[in-house]
């Protein structure tokens, strides 16, 4: 028998706790002026989209700061200066406007002199120097998550070179003078024979010397690497088309006559360095958003000294068999174990799709990757973390990754061919004069090279794909590479987990039986969602749900009592109630799995039903219309399967692949089997091999975090709707790209023709390039999908 | 004619003034954040300066 003491009762508005006497619901006159004035204006909605957002001030209170204590944890994010200066890079999650920056950076500084904290508002990240002997990080980070913020380490602790923006600044700079000093070029005035003439080739070639070693040095370092990785990449064309032409343009400089090509150079090269700076930009916003969203991944867990009980942090891979874990609620369980100590529930909802709590207590085995219930528990590992079924899957689904990264993209597809076309065109050339005069033959080719300028590469491909991602996030929807947006335009069938994808990974309470007699249900429902401040059971905590209206009428409750896998009783009103099985509340009736009685009568009863996530039937459906084939893949039991499939109207196609009863290695395997172009979206542990292996992947919301590390892409909201948005966004890229692609094929081949023939002056072809990279630019950045 | 040399000249200094003074502001860190200035300012007045 455990007795609460907390108060369960705060303000209506501001939810701070309140004394027990305070019967009014509010904290002061303030906040009921404040109450009384939103829901008269008819905004009580506010409550409701308070209460959901879990970043208020001082609502963090389960943020386990401890692991920021961690030698080991600190290695990815502190920079230790001296003893007593270190210097820590987190992100900070819902930092949304000056204020929130303001009261931070005040609020550390205040409470811990010499310790100063720069908040970056654009990358929602902080930059933290602190004394470790005077201060704790971990007691930084409590104060951060308790203002709503909550920290988490920021790997790129370094910080970001200003190199890539200068080495375009200068790119700039030389262009526009290299560009001033070919004016006369440009408005067809022969210049040959004036004192101007050499003096200017002269200037343009340190210019064009300064854009090729400093600002394209890029170009050479990854061709470099990919030529030592007998790989082809789009950077070697580029790179041997710049040092050719700069080679034998400073050949004629020097000896005074013949072509030089320093402006082309100067133009490819600041193109290419600001299109891939605009790329890198958007990925940047991606990938944090995607580390600010992510769970914690689970690499450490608190191991207890058996002699003196003190718990110390152990990097999960260092576990061994007869370890004592202690294990918070919402912890996995690393490796099959023995519980020692306290009683819990534990969902397989990650392992197998089951969505039920299962009471444990003392000398209960709980297996491998079981999530926590409410509360805390101590227990025995029977096996090493390296044994463990949580492991095995975990390296099975990076060993897939790392194969998957190996596949090519259409992009990828694209820039080989052009790349492989571009090269035997020109070195076509250079052969075909190499016996008569090969001097020309060089000349040729590499005015070839350049004609062909890759504005397609350098500007029409990264600005497209960077727009993808800003339309992703905005969305929702995080692509953590350009392949999964690639991939994604392709697909054909999609699979779906049933639990926590399709439906909700809470299962709802349907309210089956109320007494006719029971004259006060909105008196039930806000006692429900008052029983929250008591007890965190997840029985007590459906019931809140179940009543989804804002609290009414505040009742006093006295002599609460939670009996372990039984339910609870309290007294209201003078009355005694009772909320639990029905043995423990006396009903003879297995009707229900969950009874509310009062004084022994029966006033309420549930069951447990499996609910569907909110705008699971409206995704599907317009999936459908879409002419996608889709499927579910479910580790749950056959017959809830079919259940579900019905409900979403998924059987009406025979070919649909609707399945239950699946290991991981099952799910894995009819997802290799099933076409070449699936993806799968899922949640769990046991998704995470079949994420890894898909053509394509997507973890939803809560998704686990080994999910969330093998998915491609992530979605921040609950509904699939946003999958829905994420496809439009994919295909409308992949025209985006294709449309890109043919226009600058067309311009090139036209201008290869054209100049080849004599037909474009240079002033025409002059105007015509920025032109053409213009109408690249606005296909690129200008799309939206339907 | 020689008035072009200088005039490139001139054209040479201005554009590399540019580029210099780029080069300090991005060393500086005034491109790190472009969205807290923008609101930092609104604050003055409310929080007093910092």
């Amino acid at each position: 028998m455990v007795m609460h003491k907390l108060s369960p009762k705060t303000c209506r508005h501001c939810d701070t706790p309140l004394l027990p006497t305070d019967l009014s619901g509010f904290c002061c006159r303030g906040c009921e002026t404040a109450h009384g004035m939103i829901t008269s204006l008819g905004l009580g909605e506010y409550y409701k989209l308070e209460r959901k957002s879990e970043g208020l001030f001082g609502k963090n209170t389960n943020f386990d700061c401890s692991l920021f204590d961690s030698e080991e944890f600190q290695q990815q994010f502190v920079i230790k200066e001296s003893s007593d200066k270190h210097q820590a890079s987190l992100y900070l999650s819902d930092l949304n406007c000056y204020a929130c920056v303001w009261v931070c950076e005040k609020a550390i500084e205040k409470l811990y002199p010499g310790t100063k904290i720069l908040l970056n508002l654009a990358q929602g990240s902080a930059r933290l120097t602190y004394n470790p002997s005077q201060v704790q990080l971990s007691a930084i980070a409590k104060v951060l998550a308790d203002l709503g913020h909550e920290p988490s380490p920021n790997p790129q602790s370094e910080k970001p070179s200003n190199l890539p923006t200068i080495r375009v600044a200068v790119a700039f700079f030389c262009l526009m003078n290299i560009m001033l000093l070919a004016t006369a070029d440009y408005l067809s005035y022969d210049l040959d024979g004036s004192m101007f003439f050499h003096p200017f080739r002269f200037i343009s070639m340190v210019l064009a010397a300064v854009i090729v070693f400093f600002s394209g040095f890029s170009f050479f370092k990854n061709s470099w690497t990919a030529l030592k990785n007998r790989n082809i990449d789009v950077d070697i064309p580029i790179a041997l088309a710049i040092l050719l032409a700069f080679g034998l343009s400073s050949y004629n400089t020097i000896k005074l006559s013949g072509d030089i090509y320093f402006d082309s150079i100067a133009a490819i090269v600041f193109l290419l360095l600001s299109g891939r700076a605009l790329q890198k930009i958007a990925y940047d916003r991606c990938v944090r958003s995607f580390l600010m969203e992510k769970s914690q991944e689970v690499t450490f867990c608190r191991v207890i000294d058996e002699a003196t009980g003190d718990i110390s942090l152990l990097p999960n891979h260092q576990v061994k068999a007869n370890t004592t874990l202690r294990l918070l609620p919402g912890d996995l369980s690393l490796s099959r174990s023995i519980v020692l100590n306290g009683q819990s529930e534990i969902s397989l909802e990650f392992i197998n799709g089951e969505t039920e709590w299962i009471d444990v207590s003392e000398q209960d085995e709980i297996p491998s990757g079981a999530l926590v219930g409410s509360k805390p528990m101590t227990v025995v590992t029977q096996e090493s973390f390296n044994d463990s079924y949580l492991n095995y899957l975990q390296g099975t689904a990076d060993e897939l990754m790392i194969n998957k990264g190996q596949l090519l993209t259409l992009s990828d597809k694209m820039s080989r061919t052009l790349v492989i076309g571009i090269l035997s065109i020109s070195t076509l050339i250079f052969l075909s004069f190499l016996t008569t005069d090969p001097t020309e033959g060089l000349q040729r080719a590499i005015a070839t090279l350049l004609i062909a300028c890759p504005c397609a590469f350098g500007l029409g491909f990264p600005l497209t794909i960077a727009r993808a991602f800003q339309l992703g996030i905005k969305d929702s929807v995080i692509f953590k590479n350009q392949k999964a947006l690639e991939n994604l335009a392709k697909v054909k069938n999609i699979f779906f987990d049933k639990t926590g994808t399709l439906t909700s990974a809470v299962p709802k309470l349907k309210a089956g039986y109320l007494t006719e007699d029971f004259k006060h249900l909105e008196t039930l429902k806000g006692l429900c969602q008052q029983l929250v401040g008591y007890s965190q059971h997840h029985v007590i905590k459906g019931l809140a749900q179940w009543s989804d209206k804002s609290l009414r009428e505040i009742k006093v409750i006295s002599n609460f009592t939670e009996v372990f896998g039984q339910g609870v009783s309290f007294d209201c009103d003078g009355e005694p109630y009772r909320i639990g099985k029905s043995s423990f509340c006396g009903i003879d009736s297995d009707k229900f799995n969950i009874v509310v009685t009062k004084r022994g009568e029966i006033l309420a009863g549930f069951t447990y039903q499996e609910a569907l996530q909110n705008g699971s039937e409206a995704a599907i459906a317009k999936l459908k219309t879409m002419g996608l084939s889709l499927g579910v893949l479910s580790g749950d039991k056959n017959d809830r399967v079919d259940l579900l499939s019905k409900e979403l109207a998924l059987d009406t196609d025979q070919s649909n692949t609707i399945l239950g009863d699946l290991s991981p290695e099952d799910k894995a395997r009819l997802i290799a089997e099933s076409s070449a172009s699936a993806a799968m979206v899922g949640n769990g542990i046991n998704d995470s091999i079949a994420l890894a292996k898909a053509h394509v992947s997507v973890a939803v919301k809560h998704a686990n975090a080994l999910a969330q590390k093998s998915a491609d892409i992530c979605l921040k909201d609950e509904s699939l709707l946003s999958l829905v948005k994420a496809i439009q966004i994919a295909r409308e890229c992949r025209k985006a790209i294709i449309r890109a692609f043919s226009f600058a094929l067309a311009f090139n081949i036209s201008g290869v023709i054209l100049g080849a023939s004599g037909a474009l002056s240079p002033v025409v072809a002059a105007v015509l390039m920025p032109f053409s990279s213009l109408t690249v630019i606005l296909i690129a950045s200008r799309w939206r999908p339907q | 004619m020689i008035v072009i040399f200088m005039l490139i000249g001139i054209s040479f200094i201005l554009g590399a003034g540019a580029l210099v003074s780029f080069i300090w502001a991005a060393k500086s860190g005034q491109f790190d954040d472009l969205e807290r200035p923008a609101e930092e300012i609104l604050f003055d007045d409310f929080f007093g300066r910092s």
